[in-house]
């Protein structure tokens, strides 16, 4: 399983805070999946962490990856 | 740490330092949330979420960094989560050096690096219960 989660104005997008997939390969991947659950995901800017960390490009996912959808900061 | 940061709080903050009288300078900063009007709709306050995990080892890592670039003797960073009223602290950033110059860029660096790096999103609220997510400029 792949757990992700949603952080700041993409919660409204998806209605929920956290979601739990089956294993997809890599990131590119569960991105498709989750762009044909929540089209409006398209229109969104946010960065991919995975397990923590902030990443920029395709990212392999192993069992039990952490995938977080970051939309732009806005802390302070 | 929960809602508004006190005036108190960042009162005892400084009194701690009273014992390590090898600092010679302190450098505060302290965010306050604005009651921005659009439309002639006021912000009566900001909520705080953070992705926690990932921002405290993000400030870990910010820390060591700022340590590593300036001769500092303490720094300490608080950032509300929950409510915060308009007028009320989200954001106290405390450094403290020998001399002035490390605590003020020290202060400085940790605040922008905040801003730009934790993942933390303020919610603004405005007074007729309508909301908009924050933009840091």
């Amino acid at each position: 399983m792949i757990t992700i989660r949603f952080f700041g104005q993409l919660t409204e997008i998806t209605g929920r805070p956290t979601l739990e997939k089956e294993d997809s390969v890599d990131t590119d991947e569960l991105i498709r999946l989750l762009e044909q659950q929540y089209p409006a995901l398209k229109e969104s800017r946010y960065k991919i962490a995975v397990n923590r960390n902030i990443v920029q490009s395709n990212t392999a996912l192993q069992a039990g990856a952490e995938v977080a959808l970051l939309p732009p900061f806005s802390g302070g | 740490m929960e809602g508004a940061i006190a005036a108190a709080f960042v009162g005892d903050q400084i009194e701690k330092h009273r014992s390590k009288t090898g600092i010679g300078a302190h450098s505060i900063f302290l965010g306050q949330v604005r009651a921005d009007a659009v439309d002639g709709n006021r912000v009566t306050a900001i909520q705080y979420t953070a992705y926690r995990e990932m921002a405290l080892q993000k400030m870990h890592d910010i820390r060591e960094s700022i340590f590593s670039k300036f001769d500092l003797a303490c720094l300490h960073v608080y950032h509300s989560l929950g409510e915060v009223p308009a007028g009320g602290i989200s954001l106290f950033v405390f450094s403290s050096s020998v001399h002035r110059a490390a605590a003020f860029a020290a202060c400085e660096e940790v605040v922008e690096r905040i801003k730009n790096e934790l993942p933390v999103w303020g919610k603004e609220i405005f007074e007729n219960e309508t909301h908009r997510w924050k933009v840091n400029k």
